[in-house]
């Protein structure tokens, strides 16, 4: 008896197995009917585009300006070569498509409006210059291709290091379009975690290093506030700037510098001046 | 259509470097021979596994030039040692001969649909460049770097300055890139290597049904095959086969080196082809290595309770432990040369306190958004509304011994995600709508496997002595 319990077959009752079959089915029906028309439609799109050599195929992606900017970027720009790349404004994911046409030609990021509190101006210009700037930006001409002579005339030797926009840092004040007549006090903190300072401070206004001292001091709020960031007695700092009476605009970028070889940069931050 | 046909051809000369390479492999570590189409789709797995990490260790161990006549001859290695090799691999065993009724049928609407719609993909792939943002951001951008400095360890990673998105990630694929256009002496020209990530659905398919009617028998893999190729995320988004994301590769390499390690026979060689899959997956994204501790976690519980087997002593286990812990040693060892930057970091620390501050903070709507995400027809069609239903009604398939961790795998790795989401500083659901779909597609094989085996369990949940005694039914092995 026992053995005939073990030896016997099991299964599921009619109802089950119709209601399944009838539901795998319908499944199947519904899938086919969805998936199967998208085939013939990709493979007329497949034909069509086979015909495309690869400088067609990309002009379709990319436009006919992009494309014509690019092509004499690959002309100027040797393959083992290597090129800044700046962002100015340009639409969502159109610095890493340039990067990804331009590669294996290395490029070093200047900066992008995107992310906040990057640079769009950097202030100075590297000891050692690569020959051309890309810069990506909306409108007509999305890619543009600059000498670096050019992009940097006027500016002078500043290589801060490595951008890391993970460096906890603040300008407390003046705020972003601020009014302000008189001398103007530059404040705030810069402080890694684990109560690392920021080695330097280095504040430009209207594209020039002030040569203001930058007093240091501990911002004990800035202890307490801030999760995990340490001892804060060196984190504050202070500059008294004199803007230039000649003009009514300004422009102010602070730098903070590591001690390892890397920066934040937080501007620009504009504001006025009145007599 | 004739230089689409040209198209096709050039696609196909480079999935045919890998199958060569993986028929090779297989044959050396005396795999299973199984029919002629699922041979093929294995080999393509084992075949960009093997090349894609040779590359990667002889280039950074040994520094050897990332050019053709190094590309073919670790290519054509195993293949040499498979034509020296004097025994055959052992056929796999045959199982039924006979056909049930609308079986036949069933298998055959499964390869017709599952190869219109590789053929479609393939095609759409071969005649496009990448369009798709992870391609042109990592995958592609990194293959021309390597191509470009011959080395997997490119200058351009290696110092801080240069502008390159996630330097860290593993490039098995971009690796895999630099081999087909190498071989095919192409330029940069990327309709060359789509085809490479769109060859993972054909293979996906084919291990799919192997692996399912080992399971559950051939007209449930059927169904499940036909599920899969029907599934419109795995065939036309940007994550499956539509576009130039690793998640695709990734879920073959995963689902594939589980299923052999699960169904496979407890040798030494099984351990090592699992391994070799579980291994790629670690070089291929970073999501590899833990998917690979957890297929190896669930594989030694499974193994610990039904056959009161020691882990340690199953050469399975063994094996594909060894391997991992090795690819995991050169992934380190590469990375540990590459400063990071230019790399999003979405969490806070992991801490039991922030777990449940992110969960009270974050817990409802990441619940909504999978599920929005899960009851998408237009990604998943009636998958996810099927399968709970199926694993519900079929629970006794699920607890066999082969199909434990088929399950346990994929469910840790979603609670993992799931607990990491609560941790997300900013905006949750974004990071969850660009991201689940995708790791669904990451587990999509032990899924499909789940599905089938539940399907069993459901259609016949008891066999008495045709269980013990080791007869065959239905050509599923047990």
């Amino acid at each position: 008896m026992g053995e005939r319990a073990a030896t016997e077959k099991v299964t599921p009752g009619r109802t089950t197995r119709a209601l399944f079959f009838a539901g795998a089915l319908s499944v199947l029906v519904v899938g086919l009917s969805s998936s199967l028309p998208q085939i013939p439609r990709k493979l007329a799109e497949a034909a069509r585009r086979s015909g495309e050599g690869l400088v067609e195929a990309e002009r379709r992606i990319y436009g006919e300006h992009t494309m014509g900017a690019i092509t004499e970027a690959r002309r100027l720009i040797p393959r083992e070569g290597a090129y800044y790349l700046a962002d100015a404004g340009a639409e969502p994911g159109m610095t890493t498509w340039v990067r990804y046409l331009l590669a294996p030609r290395r490029c070093e990021l200047l900066g992008t409006l995107k992310r906040p509190g990057t640079l769009t101006e950097r202030e100075g210009r590297p000891a050692r210059l690569l020959p051309f700037v890309v810069i990506t930006s909306h409108g007509d001409t999305p890619v543009e291709i600059v000498a670096s002579q050019r992009f940097f005339e006027g500016k002078v030797p500043f290589d801060p290091g490595l951008e890391d926009t993970r460096i906890p840092a603040s300008i407390d004040g003046p705020p972003d379009g601020a009014v302000v007549s008189g001398p103007l006090e530059v404040r705030g903190w810069c402080q890694e975690s684990g109560g690392r300072p920021c080695a330097q401070v280095r504040i430009w206004l209207d594209g020039v290093e002030t040569e203001a001292a930058v007093e240091r001091f501990p911002r004990p709020d800035v202890e307490h506030a801030v999760r995990g960031i340490g001892n804060a007695d060196r984190a504050g700092y202070r500059a008294t700037l004199r803007p230039d009476p000649a003009r009514t605009r300004h422009r102010l970028n602070v730098y903070f510098l590591t001690a390892d070889g890397r920066y934040r940069r937080l501007g620009p931050l504009r504001f006025e001046s009145r007599p | 259509m004739s230089s689409l046909a040209a198209f096709l051809v050039r696609a196909l000369a480079g999935g045919m470097l890998f199958t060569a390479t993986g028929a090779g492999v297989a044959t050396v570590l005396r795999l299973p021979r199984r029919a002629l189409p699922i041979r093929l789709g294995w080999s393509y797995l084992l075949g960009v596994a093997y090349l894609g990490g040779a590359l990667y260790a002889t280039s950074h161990l040994f520094l050897f030039p990332l050019r053709r006549s190094v590309v073919l001859a670790i290519a054509a290695l195993p293949v040499a040692a498979a034509a020296v090799r004097r025994r055959p691999s052992p056929a796999a065993p045959s199982g039924r001969t006979t056909w049930r009724a609308g079986e036949l049928a069933l298998v055959v609407a499964a390869g017709f649909v599952g190869s219109l719609m590789s053929l479609a993909v393939l095609a759409e792939a071969a005649s496009s460049p990448p369009t798709d943002w992870d391609g042109r951001m990592t995958w592609c951008a990194q293959a021309r770097f390597i191509r470009g400095a011959r080395t997997v360890d490119a200058p351009v990673l290696r110092e801080a300055r240069w502008y390159v998105t996630h330097p860290r990630y593993p490039v098995l694929l971009p690796l895999a890139q630099v081999a087909v256009e190498e071989v095919l002496d192409a330029a940069e020209d990327d309709r060359v290597v789509r085809p490479l990530y769109a060859l993972f659905l054909p293979a996906l398919l084919l291990v799919v049904y192997d692996s399912a009617s080992r399971l559950a028998g051939r007209r449930i893999a059927a169904l499940w095959t036909l599920v899969a190729a029907m599934t419109p995320f795995l065939a036309w988004k940007n994550g499956g086969a539509g576009g130039c994301y690793s998640d695709l590769p990734l879920g073959c390499f995963f689902g594939g080196g589980l299923a052999i390690l699960c169904l496979g026979p407890r040798r030494l060689s099984t351990g090592l082809s699992g391994g070799l899959l579980l291994g790629a997956g670690v070089l291929t994204k970073n999501e590899g290595l833990p998917f690979a501790i957890l297929a190896l976690g669930a594989l030694a519980l499974a193994s610990t309770r039904h056959a009161r087997l020691r882990p340690w002593r199953d050469p399975r286990l063994l094996g594909a432990l060894c391997v991992v812990a090795a690819t995991a040693a050169l992934l380190f060892s590469w990375r540990s040369a590459i400063p990071n930057r230019y790399d999003d970091f979405f969490f806070e620390t992991a801490s039991p306190g922030a777990l449940a501050s992110g969960l009270a903070r974050n817990g409802k709507e990441i619940l909504g958004c999978v599920t929005a995400l899960m009851a998408s027809r237009a990604s998943w069609g009636f998958l996810w509304f099927a399968l709970p239903m199926l694993a519900a009604l079929g629970w006794r398939g699920l607890l066999r011994r082969r199909a434990l961790p088929l399950w346990i795998a994929p469910a840790c790795a979603a609670l993992v995600i799931l607990a990491a989401y609560t941790l997300v500083t900013g905006d949750v659901v974004a990071f969850v709508v660009g991201s689940w779909n995708r790791f669904l597609v990451e587990v999509s094989i032990p899924v499909f496997l789940v599905g089938a085996v539940a399907t069993r369990g459901l259609l016949c949940p008891r066999q008495g002595s045709s269980e013990r005694s080791g007869r065959v039914t239905s050509g599923a092995e047990g």
